[in-house]
């Protein structure tokens, strides 16, 4: 048996709902797993069969998953094991990039104390001005970039500890 | 002067889009592309294809020299600009005149005057068309921040800033008190700066709760102007459209004459040719302020031409080659209404942040009577970071409001985008939304019903949704070789 395990993408949008979705190939069965709660929650998710009278759109790209049900968009990602999980689920201090862009401005300096939601850089992409805040409260531990820096996509900017 | 054949300085989906006009009328069409658009759609559909060069904006479609060399090569007789880029640019026009091209737009006092957010108001005020308190604040106005802060106080607030060159919204904040006004005005000057190279900003009072009308006006080589209506454009993210129909919902016929009336007067104030919008903001009390006119074809031209049964371009075309306006009594009647939604690659739950990426699949419904999609990317095409992250424009038209977003809704669930993050869900969330099908909205709508929060629970994969699509019967999912995911698109 193929035992595949899909994290969503972006669970953060709603923690209290955050699935894994684990493909069986061979049984073409889908398991979906409440992983915030580490609780399987059967009655409602265990096989991923197409409802005569819904339509939905998949597609696989690489490692990704994509599906569209009645105009809703979730996206899934393969996790190559669950001890990884935990760590990234916790929420770290690493400020990165989502796209390239130019930074307008950097407004902390390191050993700054942040709380969250504090703004730390302001960005430019595609002509739009973004400010990019911290996600936790903490210390600034290494600041990467400066004013006017050309930077890529997941290019780490900042990064922020957790306050003993 | 004979037309025949037509270069578009643009690209996307108004590339493409003038195309298709241009070859149902028998004009050959010349695209430029930038390197990044080489393979693009609207490259693909042009008769000829003319590269320019370079990635960004200003490296490519903002450089008139590169565009004039291309009109020269083809030996084009006119230049369409589309939209933004070089579309209200003097230096284009001049250079076309210089050549001996034809220009497809209005004439250069039209341009200068309303390019000009001072000047096209204090015009304006003086022929009578009510316009909104406020000023210019220039870089050396926030040395002295005392001084400006007391001029911004006889407006009183709170107060817009914007970028005073160029439009669609870039740079615009609103500031509510004194207290983040110079930080706001600085923030501003920083974005006016990088998208136009001119750091003025304007400062103006601000109307609460308005709603955005504008005017499709034309006018001709022989004084002719008309009006063809106006389109409601109230629904706005960080002051950028995403949803416009035609007729404005909850307009009364007397509004629209008046206003219809003021926008005449406006273009004749400037001798307005070609196609032009005159934007207007009104009141809760309907008053109605003058915004700013875009001398150019807009990029929710389409209700217009759903509504009226028209095609602008063509209109523009002719009216660029020494034609009579073409309108006739029946043309300027609304018929039926129509809405359009501007797709964007963007995330709606991360303040609507652009998402740049490769359409892994990019499929639109069948275009209809009642659907047309205007776009200029098919799947694999990527959404560059150099552009704007406009994916397409999904505009319905029905006999009536309800069912031209009925025809919405289900265009929107028929059309699947992958591989960037889209508002696509987010569009769905307005148009559900009770507010929004009784057509009472103004421009703080997204803000006012949070709409934002129902797209995060309507997003979120949870019970209801998965309960949609899974079907609890491991017997049944013995069928070997079947991909459970393959379900029909329709």
């Amino acid at each position: 048996m193929i035992k595949k395990v899909y994290q969503q993408i972006k669970p953060e949008l709603d923690l209290s709902v955050s699935f894994q979705l684990h493909i069986c190939r061979k049984t073409n069965c889908v398991t979906v797993e409440n992983i915030v709660n580490n609780e399987t929650n059967d009655e409602v998710l265990k096989g991923f069969l197409l409802k005569q009278n819904k339509s939905y759109v998949y597609h696989q790209d690489g490692n990704k998953i994509y599906i569209k049900v009645e105009g809703r968009y979730f996206q899934f990602e393969e996790v190559k094991s669950y001890a990884g999980l935990d760590g990234d689920l916790q929420g770290d201090g690493v400020i990165q990039s989502k796209m390239p862009g130019k930074i307008l401005d950097v407004l902390v300096a390191k050993d700054d104390l942040v709380k969250k939601g504090d703004a730390l850089v302001i960005m430019e992409s595609m002509k739009m001005e973004n400010t990019i805040s911290s996600p936790i409260d903490g210390v600034v531990t290494n600041v990467y970039v400066g004013s006017n820096e050309l930077v890529d996509a997941d290019q780490i900017l900042i990064e922020i500890s957790f306050l003993e | 002067m004979k037309i025949s054949r037509v270069l578009i300085a643009n690209r996307g989906e108004i590339a493409v889009r003038i195309i298709k006009s241009l070859r149902e009328n028998n004009i050959e069409s010349v695209v430029v592309v930038s390197d990044v658009d080489k393979n693009s759609m609207a490259a693909k559909l042009a008769d000829y294809v003319y590269e320019i060069g370079g990635q960004s904006a200003a490296e490519s479609y903002l450089v008139v020299d590169k565009i004039i060399e291309a009109c020269k090569h083809y030996e084009v007789d006119a230049v369409h600009p589309g939209y933004g880029f070089l579309s209200e640019k003097l230096e284009l026009l001049e250079e076309c005149s210089k050549n001996n091209i034809k220009f497809i737009g209005p004439k250069k006092e039209a341009i200068e005057v309303m390019g000009d957010k001072i000047l096209s108001k204090s015009k304006m005020a003086a022929v009578g068309v009510p316009t909104i308190p406020g000023f210019i604040i220039e870089s050396k106005d926030l040395l002295d921040p005392e001084e400006l802060l007391q001029k911004v106080a006889v407006i009183k607030y709170p107060v817009m800033i914007k970028a005073s060159a160029g439009g669609g919204g870039k740079g615009m904040r609103r500031v509510d008190s004194e207290d983040s006004f110079i930080e706001s005005c600085m923030s501003c000057q920083r974005e006016a700066m990088s998208s136009f190279s001119d750091d003025r900003i304007f400062v103006e009072k601000f109307i609460e709760n308005p709603r955005h009308i504008e005017f499709q006006v034309f006018g001709d080589d022989f004084g002719n102007i008309e009006h063809i209506n106006e389109r409601d454009c109230s629904i706005q993210r960080r002051n950028q459209k995403v949803i416009e129909e035609c007729p404005s919902p909850r307009f009364s016929e007397d509004l629209r004459a008046e206003m219809g009336n003021m926008a005449i007067k406006c273009a004749k104030s400037v001798d307005y040719v070609n196609a032009g919008t005159v934007e207007f903001i009104v009141s809760e009390k309907n008053e109605f302020f003058f915004l700013e006119m875009n001398t150019r074809l807009q990029v929710e031209h389409p209700v217009t031409e759903m509504t009226h049964k028209v095609d602008l371009v063509k209109e523009q075309i002719l009216v660029a080659g020494g034609f009579e306006l073409s309108f006739c009594a029946e043309d300027k009647v609304i018929k039926g209404h129509s809405i359009e939604c501007r797709v964007y690659a963007e995330e709606p739950l991360n303040n609507y942040a652009p998402s740049a990426g490769k359409l892994l699949r990019c499929t639109f419904p069948q275009e209809s009577e009642n659907v047309r999609i205007d776009t200029g990317v098919r799947s694999l095409d990527e959404i560059s970071i150099y552009y704007d992250p406009m994916i397409c424009k999904i505009i319905t038209t029905g006999n009536t409001r309800k069912d031209a977003i009925a025809y919405m809704i289900n265009a929107i669930k028929d059309t699947t985008i992958f591989g960037v993050e889209t508002n696509l869900s987010f569009l769905l969330d307005i148009l559900t939304e009770d507010k929004f099908i009784a057509g009472e909205y103004n421009t703080k709508y997204l803000e006012d019903t949070d709409i934002v929060a129902r797209n995060k629970k309507t997003n979120s994969f949870n019970k209801e949704v998965l309960e949609a699509l899974v079907n609890f019967d491991l017997e049944l999912t013995h069928h070997q070789g079947v991909d459970p995911f393959v379900g029909q698109e329709i």
